[in-house]
Formats: structure tokens, C-alpha cells, sequence
């Protein structure tokens, strides 16, 4: 008598499926799918059993989705469920897709000509700096910023590398590394400054 | 030691067993490890392996209409599911092989003194 006709969920299966769901946000829309109608029809079997609550029987529908993650190897909830997490794994997604890893590799590969580059922006900085006499670029050696003297400059922009470079082919702890970090940025911002007063300077010979 | 933590390692190895017995869905599966004496067993654990197993390519699933219920998602062992199973089958025998010698000898070795 029941051909055709779907069982109607109970209210309480209904319910724990939902929160599941909600735990799963993260996932491709089609794999959550899949995931959470298989346990649809888990769940109204088990409730048709009625032997002891769904929680009882299958722990909460939050740990059910983070054994389920776990056991069907995907990635654990970011936070929580909800868009945010949602939005979270679609970056997660586009940051491992294939052009972005090669971007990401190419870049990977010229970080010793930014350690180079930055070690240059903080002794440029240092030669910027008001007290120094005009021009601050050493006129005797092109693109050394005068620290004193143009060779007291160089020998400072020598060690000002090797020490940057040492820096970047260290493993840093999570508290140094974003030190780092914030390093980075602020030379990377002060580069365009310091090339500009570089022109500057350079430009004052010739006039 | 907690049973669960043991059945993580070879969760992947009983589900192909059963599923070389005969083609299940996942409450099946369940019930038939739990009926096999791997009590603690958990649903989501279940499903999560079996929906890995699916896409590693060991088995293949179908739909089956029911007369009294909704559809049911079986799973059956595939060519490349047996022969998973018969590697890690040889592999999980030899370690618990290992494993039973080492302890008889430490019990033995127990019982002596």
C-alpha cells in the first residue's frame, strides 16, 4: 500500500539532519547533497527502530558531521558552518587550483631577489632619514644609499642583505614569522617612497 | 585501549570484508560489523569510509527502490576494492600475527616469574 509513497520524516530525524546539514555548509553543494540523503534514510530507519533517541543512538549531529568528515577524508569545519565558512572553503578552493599554485610557485621563486630588495628599502630608509647631508644616494656608487659615507654605506647594505637573506632561509616560530611578516609589508609599501627619493637624488646630480 | 582507536586503522579493511560477502547499504554495513563483534562501530564513521572507499574507485553503489521505504544506496566491491582488500587483508593478518606472538611471549615471560 506504501508503493510510491515516501515515508514521512519524523520531526525529530528531521531536525538532526538539519543541524548535520549546517555542519556540512562548507561542502560543495553537490557532495553535501549526496551525504546528507544517504543519512536522510539512515535516520528514518533508525527512528522507525524507536528504540532511544536519535542523540542517544548517534551522539550529536555535530559530531556526527565531524566523524563523518573525518572517516570520509574530508577536510575538517573551518568554523562553524554557516556563509562564512562557506566562503572560507571556496578561497581555500581557488588558492589550490592549478594557476594559482604555479603563480604562487613563481613567485615562491624570486623570494631571494625580494630579501635582496627589502634589505636595500631599509637601508634606503636609514639614508632618507632628515640629518643626512643632501643627496642622500652615494653619487660614487649608484644605487648605495650614503649611511655617513658612501662606503660606510655599501659595507652597511652588504650586511643589511646578508642578514635579510639569513632571515628568509630560516624556519621561523609562528610569533617571529608574523614579526616577519609585518616586515615585509611595511618595506614593500616603502619601496616605491625610497625609488622615488632615489630618483630624486639621482636626477639633483645631473642638474 | 579504546577499541574506537584501533577501528580507525582498519575500518577501510572491515567494510571491503563485508562488502565482499555481499553487496550492502550503510546501515547494512553497520549492522553486519556490528553483528561480526565490532560493536563500537560508529554510523558516521561507517558511511564517511564507505563514501571514501567510492571515490578512491573500490566499489561501485546503485540505487535500489523499496516498497516499504525510501531508495537504498548500495555498495558493492569492485576488481580494484578485492585486490585493496587483499593486500591490506595481508597486511593487517601479518601485524596482528606480530602482535599475538609479542604478547604471548610477554605473558609468558609473566607468568614464569
Amino acid at each position: 500500500m506504501t508503493t510510491g509513497t515516501t515515508v514521512a520524516r519524523s520531526q525529530e530525524a528531521q531536525a538532526y539532519l538539519d543541524r548535520v546539514g549546517a555542519a556540512l555548509a562548507d561542502l560543495p553543494e553537490e557532495e553535501r547533497a549526496d551525504l546528507l540523503d544517504e543519512l536522510g534514510t539512515h535516520l528514518d530507519e533508525i527512528a522507525a527502530e524507536g528504540t532511544s533517541s536519535l542523540e542517544a543512538r548517534l551522539g550529536s549531529p555535530e559530531e556526527y558531521a565531524a566523524e563523518l568528515r573525518a572517516s570520509a577524508g574530508l577536510p575538517p569545519a573551518l568554523s562553524g558552518g554557516g556563509p562564512g565558512a562557506r566562503l572560507l572553503s571556496r578561497l581555500q578552493r581557488v588558492v589550490q587550483r592549478r594557476q594559482v599554485v604555479v603563480a604562487r610557485e613563481f613567485l615562491g621563486a624570486l623570494r631571494p631577489a625580494w630579501w635582496v630588495a627589502r634589505a636595500w628599502v631599509v637601508v634606503g630608509l636609514v639614508a632618507m632619514f632628515p640629518g643626512q647631508t643632501t643627496p642622500t644616494w652615494a653619487d660614487a656608487i649608484p644605487f648605495v644609499p650614503r649611511v655617513g659615507t658612501p662606503l660606510l654605506g655599501l659595507l652597511v647594505l652588504l650586511a643589511a642583505v646578508v642578514a635579510s637573506v639569513q632571515l628568509g632561509r630560516r624556519r621561523l616560530s609562528p610569533r617571529a614569522g608574523a614579526a616577519v611578516v609585518a616586515l615585509n609589508v611595511g618595506a614593500a609599501l616603502l619601496l616605491l617612497p625610497v625609488l622615488v627619493s632615489l630618483g630624486e637624488s639621482t636626477n639633483a646630480r645631473y642638474v | 585501549m579504546d577499541t574506537t582507536q584501533l577501528l580507525k586503522g582498519v575500518l577501510d579493511v572491515a567494510v571491503l570484508a563485508v562488502l565482499d560477502d555481499e553487496d550492502g547499504y550503510g546501515y547494512d554495513v553497520v549492522r553486519r560489523l556490528r553483528a561480526a563483534g565490532l560493536d563500537e562501530v560508529g554510523d558516521a564513521s561507517v558511511y564517511g569510509t564507505l563514501r571514501r572507499l567510492y571515490s578512491a574507485g573500490a566499489l561501485t553503489s546503485y540505487v535500489v527502490p523499496s516498497d516499504e521505504g525510501p531508495h537504498r544506496k548500495y555498495y558493492g566491491i569492485n576488481k580494484q576494492g578485492k585486490a585493496t582488500l587483499a593486500e591490506s587483508g595481508k597486511t593487517w593478518l601479518a601485524f596482528a600475527d606480530t602482535m599475538g606472538s609479542l604478547l604471548a611471549a610477554s605473558t609468558g615471560s609473566e607468568g614464569r616469574r
